[in-house]
């Protein structure tokens, strides 16, 4: 049953949702240069919470009332208009809401709103240029990151995925007078270009496949028809193939391996934006997408097992990398690629509720982290280090717990969440990816694969646990290891206020899907009971649910081990770090040798792809450089294309003198070759065709001398003289019917000049057609 | 030779186009703007040659309009002596001349 | 040497007219053909019937309504010495305009060939063209060529352009390609209807002016008639010339008329220069 919107102004009322930033963005990005940063800010923080009301009465209005009547999977489209249509193709602007965009939307917007009010303070020093500008680019972030989640088919999609990625670009490169920070800038967009590029392949594969590419009509062809199945790449099905594709494509946004190295360098963006874009929204739309199109992997489980153990492996190594890490935000970006990795696995485990829970958790302990981080370095500003590498240098703080009291508690209560503590939210979602992942039995594979999965993302827990803790205790406890870290002061109500709400939501937030227990009562509806009807349920015939039942023992055990897991890491970070950087460390760093080498230049990625990809394309660009560009498109192309109007030119200037008397030699010349042309083409000549019981002969005498004034002579019966008609004239007719018997084997004409007398003879072998209708001439 | 004995309305037609050809010729070859000027003319009457020629060909009393026609071409033949020979003149007074190939000034 | 082209082209002249006078003012015997002679026109067609047997054809043709009674064939032997004669003249004069240095012999064979051109207008009955030819022509143009030269009178130095030699050849050749083909071509011309091709052509029954009276019945092609067709259907045509013209003259005037400073240049221009 379809629920109705209203409408606002003549628009979909779910179409007002981006487009309230996406307005902010307009005015800000064209007029901002003109407006006070007062208004900017309140331009920019108006139009997002605005968003997030309508947000708000959608899910919580109508659509709590459409999901309580028991069709939550129903959702609801809106139609703009139709967008582009082209013979089968169509692609409508419509939006779709329902339980899985809600929840996106909800994060979104709400942590966008409280990123936007962050920023008031963070970039308050900026010029008044800058200032709109960066909030215009931050309206239209969230602006194309609302049209992401809330599309109704893929080509929609794919303008929020290319615009939250321009977004990222501008962003990252906001400080683009510094050099390194337009090149970070620059690689996260050629990165994810690669990603993007597969995404359009795998869109393109689909809509190849099943004509379409809206999100619903391509669920129903998944459950229904048999088009997913179809063999594909020797025997693979054709969901593998598009699935892998669109899986690379989700690689590339949500820093995957082998193409996370983008993240780390996006760092280099303002932190609010670190906070917004790569840690809680724009990162995951990879995720997203896959819990969106959860039917078509749930058709493939090659597609499944790659994107499972693309993530356990990016959890692993990211976990590994962040070990070493000597920048507060690094630490926390290496972090963010690690828990998408989680997120991947339970995504690619069948956990689609799951990973979209991990989401909205990460999401608000990851921002909290982030605003954290971003106020511990406006303190060490405040403190008098100027330069962002000094505000973020964790070897440089210390002791800030006394200075940043607010700052501290909330990284206290988020870094809790993010290692996995009870009863924090980070517990609850990641307990479930561990669990589904233990449980995950993928048919045709080895019941291995499952615990296989859960070692590694045990391992990456442990990881997550030290290296967070690492980084707490380097940063608020033990003394202050610089000046600027001694004279750090608390950030103001702006920044702080934020920081305590989602800080809230951090802790809180794992109420909405509390673990269920066969036997015990669990908290119905939860967030499972609101994203199952919107993920898919229907596995295709013939594959089987590969997240299996665990019983509540096994539940049990599970969560103690990764209490356990995360109490270890935690001890071990303190063991270390509790006091300071403990007088031990540069020891087991000695010891640790190599593999602590391997953590501080991430496993050496960048330099891998410097030498394998970067270089070599370096060397064909230099190769086309020189050929293409230098010598054919400079040389031969544009001063070859000169060169030629040039010599055109030059032979036109002796005919284009200018003296008409030429010009008419001109016209003269050309009246007189058309006559010579026309001369020397037409040789008489004549064919023949039977008509009824007849044959008719034509003369074509020719132009020219030769011509319309010919006298003809006609030879049918073959004596080599003319032929005369009954009254002894010659047959001087050019059109003549004869009957088949006087016709001899070959007929001659005579045609003669009447002035200069010359006489051509042209003869022919006559096969003469048999009988019938419209024969023509051999 | 029968074509010199007979005359039919080829020959008038073939005299128009030799008329009109050698006015072609004169501006062609000559220099001398009135030269030029009066081998317009003859080109303008092998054309009123031809018009009245054919006007006869059909015959017929609608054919009259050919020779009205012939006559607008005497009128505008007789205003295009008039206009270029003032501008000969005109030329003449400022450049002593009036051959066309020496007439270069827009040239440059 | 000029002189005596000029006084042959004035013997032309003179020869024009008079014979010319002579083919359109006595067409009233029909030229004898001699028999036998093969029909030029369309030698492959069906045969008129009315040039195979020239005796009898005339009689069949009196029945045409004709003022001046007179049924001419224009395919005799003294048609066709009338019409060399006039070609003559008239491509001798046009050869004496494009070929002459002296601009007056080129005036004069430019009259000559005018006068023929009106003697051929008369041998296809355009007595009014053939008139309004030799005084518009022959006498108001000419005399305004005249006055012109007589003004400029400068003799051309070079008569043909020396820049452009090898568009001045390539154009000379083309151009006697052209002369023989066209003729070639044109020469076969057949009219679309033998009889009133061949026949002198039928009075013309003018509108009746009142409505007892019927129209008057006048020779085709004379001033009568053409002026039926000028202040007819020819009205806006003739209209539009007489503003053409007006515009000419004034044009003229204003282009020709001296100013200031060409007034000073010919002053100074040495005495010697005006012949």
């Amino acid at each position: 049953m379809e629920t109705e919107l209203p409408t606002l102004l003549g628009l979909p009322l779910l179409a007002w949702i981006p487009l309230f930033p996406l307005l902010g963005a307009l005015i800000n990005l064209t007029l901002g240069s003109r407006l006070s940063k007062r208004s900017i800010h309140w331009i920019a923080c108006c139009t997002v919470v605005a968003s997030c009301g309508i947000a708000g009465y959608v899910v919580f209005g109508p659509l709590w009332e459409q999901y309580k009547a028991g069709n939550g999977g129903v959702g609801i489209t809106q139609t703009v208009y139709t967008w582009l249509e082209a013979g089968g193709f169509k692609a409508e602007l419509a939006f779709r809401l329902d339980t899985l965009s809600a929840v996106m939307i909800i994060v979104v917007t709400f942590v966008g709103s409280w990123i936007h009010i962050y920023s008031i303070g963070y970039m308050h020093e900026e010029s008044d240029k800058s200032y709109a500008r960066y909030f215009g680019y931050l309206n239209l972030f969230t602006g194309a990151m609302l049209i992401l989640v809330l599309a109704a088919n893929m080509p929609v999609m794919f303008i929020g995925w290319e615009g939250v990625g321009l977004c990222s670009f501008l962003l990252i490169g906001f400080w683009y007078d510094n050099e390194a920070y337009a090149t970070a800038g620059r690689k996260a967009f050629v990165v994810n270009r690669i990603g993007d590029f597969c995404f359009l392949l795998g869109m393109f594969l689909l809509f190849w496949a099943t004509k379409t590419l809206d999100f619903a009509q391509l669920k129903d062809q998944a459950t229904a028809g048999p088009e997913f199945i179809q063999p594909f790449w020797g025997g693979e099905r054709l969901a593998a193939a598009a699935g892998i594709f669109l899986f690379i494509g989700a690689c590339g946004k949500s820093a995957q391996l082998p193409l996370f190295v983008w993240l780390p360098d996006a760092m280099a963006g303002p932190t609010p934006v670190s906070a917004l874009i790569h840690a809680a929204t724009m990162v995951t739309a990879g995720v997203y997408m896959v819990c969106r199109l959860s039917f078509l992997y749930a058709s493939s489980t090659t597609a499944l097992i790659v994107v499972s153990t693309v993530g356990m492996l990016t959890a692993l190594a990211a976990a590994f990398m962040a070990f070493a890490q000597t920048d507060l935000k690094k630490v926390l970006a290496y972090s963010t690629v690690s828990q998408l990795g989680f997120m991947f696995v339970a995504a690619g485990t069948g956990n689609w509720v799951f990973a979209i829970f991990h989401l909205g958790t990460h999401a608000f302990f990851k921002a909290c982290l982030f605003l954290g981080a971003g106020s511990v370095m406006h303190g060490m500003h405040a403190g008098g280090a100027h330069d962002t590498v000094t505000q973020g240098d964790i070897t440089k703080m210390g002791g800030l717990r006394t200075a940043m009291p607010i700052t501290r508690i909330t990284f206290w209560i988020s870094c809790l969440a993010i290692a996995g503590i009870p009863p924090l939210s980070g517990f609850f979602s990641k307990d479930e990816i561990l669990a589904g992942a233990w449980g995950a039995e993928p048919p045709g594979w080895t019941i291995w694969y499952g615990k296989l999965l859960w070692a590694g993302l045990v391992v990456a827990a442990l990881g997550t646990a030290f290296y967070m803790w690492r980084l707490y205790f380097l940063v608020f406890s033990g003394n202050a290891r610089s000046e600027y870290a001694r004279k750090a002061k608390e950030s103001p109500i702006s920044m702080t206020l934020p920081l305590v709400a989602l800080a809230f939501f951090a802790a809180v937030g794992g109420a909405l899907a509390l673990p269920h227990f066969f036997h015990m009562p669990g908290w119905y509806p939860s967030l499972v009971a609101w994203l199952d009807p919107s993920v898919t349920l229907d596995w295709y015939p013939g594959t089987v649910l590969i997240h299996g039942e665990l019983s509540d023992v096994t539940t049990l055990v599970l969560m103690s081990g990764a209490t356990l897991i995360a109490a270890i890491g935690i001890g071990l970070a303190w063991m270390f770090y509790g006091h300071g950087p403990s007088p031990s460390l540069p020891k087991v760093v000695d010891e640790l040798g190599p593999i602590y080498e391997a953590s501080k230049h991430k496993l050496w990625f960048d330099e891998i792809y410097d030498a394998a990809i970067v270089r070599p394309f370096r060397v064909v660009a230099r190769g086309l450089y020189e050929i293409v560009d230098r010598f054919i498109i400079d040389t031969v192309a544009v001063n070859g294309a000169a060169f030629v109007v040039g010599l055109f030119g030059r032979l036109s200037r002796w005919i284009q003198n200018g003296q008409v008397q030429r010009y008419l030699a001109g016209i003269v010349v050309g009246a007189a070759a058309i006559f010579l042309v026309t001369d020397c083409h037409q040789k008489p000549d004549f064919d023949y065709h039977r008509v009824g019981d007849q044959v008719e002969f034509d003369a074509h005498p020719g132009a020219g001398i030769v011509g319309q004034t010919a006298k003809l002579e006609w030879d049918f019966d073959g004596d080599g003289k003319p032929d005369v008609d009954a009254n002894g004239r010659p047959l001087t007719a050019s059109v003549v019917m004869k009957r088949p018997g006087d016709v001899g084997s070959s007929v001659t004409l005579w045609v003669e000049d009447p002035i200069s007398h010359e006489r051509v003879a042209v003869t022919h072998d006559i096969t003469l057609p048999g009988p019938g209708p419209g024969d023509e001439q051999p | 030779m029968g074509f010199l004995l007979h005359i039919g309305y080829g020959h008038f037609l073939a005299l128009s186009a030799v008329l009109f050809l050698i006015g072609v010729g004169g501006v062609l070859l000559r220099r001398n703007a009135l030269i030029i000027l009066m081998s317009v003319e003859l080109m303008l009457n092998a054309a009123n040659i031809t018009l009245v020629t054919f006007a006869r060909m059909w015959g017929g009393a609608g054919a009259m309009s050919a020779h009205t026609f012939a006559l607008i071409v005497i009128g505008v033949a007789a205003a295009e002596a008039s206009a270029g020979l003032a501008i000969v003149v005109a030329v003449f007074r400022g450049r002593r001349s009036v051959e066309v190939d020496k007439l270069t000034v827009l040239r440059h | 040497m000029t002189r005596i082209l000029v006084i042959l082209v004035g013997l032309g002249l003179g020869l024009a007219l008079a014979l010319g006078g002579v083919a359109a003012a006595q067409p009233a015997q029909p030229m004898p053909r001699a028999p036998g002679l093969p029909i030029p026109i369309q030698p492959q067609r069906v045969q008129p019937p009315a040039f195979a047997k020239p005796g009898a054809a005339a009689p069949q043709r009196e029945t045409t309504v004709n003022p001046h009674g007179d049924t001419v064939e224009s395919s005799g032997p003294g048609m066709a010495l009338l019409f060399w004669l006039f070609a003559f003249v008239a491509v001798g004069g046009a050869l004496f305009v494009v070929t002459r240095k002296n601009l007056i012999a080129a005036v004069m064979g430019m009259v000559g060939g005018f006068l023929g051109i009106a003697a051929i207008y008369m041998m296809l009955y355009a007595n009014f063209l053939a008139v309004l030819q030799m005084l518009v022509y022959a006498g108001a143009i000419m005399v305004l060529f005249v006055f012109v030269i007589m003004i400029l009178n400068r003799p051309e130095d070079e008569p043909v352009a020396p820049t452009g030699r090898a568009g001045a050849v390539f154009g000379s050749i083309a151009i006697l390609y052209l002369i023989g083909r066209l003729v070639m071509m044109l020469i076969h011309v057949t009219p679309p209807d033998e009889r009133v091709a061949m026949e002198a052509p039928a009075a013309i029954q003018l509108p009746a002016t009142t409505a007892d009276e019927p129209g008057e019945s006048v020779g085709w092609g004379s001033v009568k008639a053409v002026g039926n067709d000028l202040f007819g259907p020819g009205l806006f045509p003739f209209e539009a010339i007489s503003i053409l013209l007006l515009v000419a003259v004034v044009g003229a005037i204003a282009i020709a008329r001296p100013l200031k400073d060409d007034q000073q240049v010919a002053d100074q221009e040495p005495a010697g220069e005006a012949h």
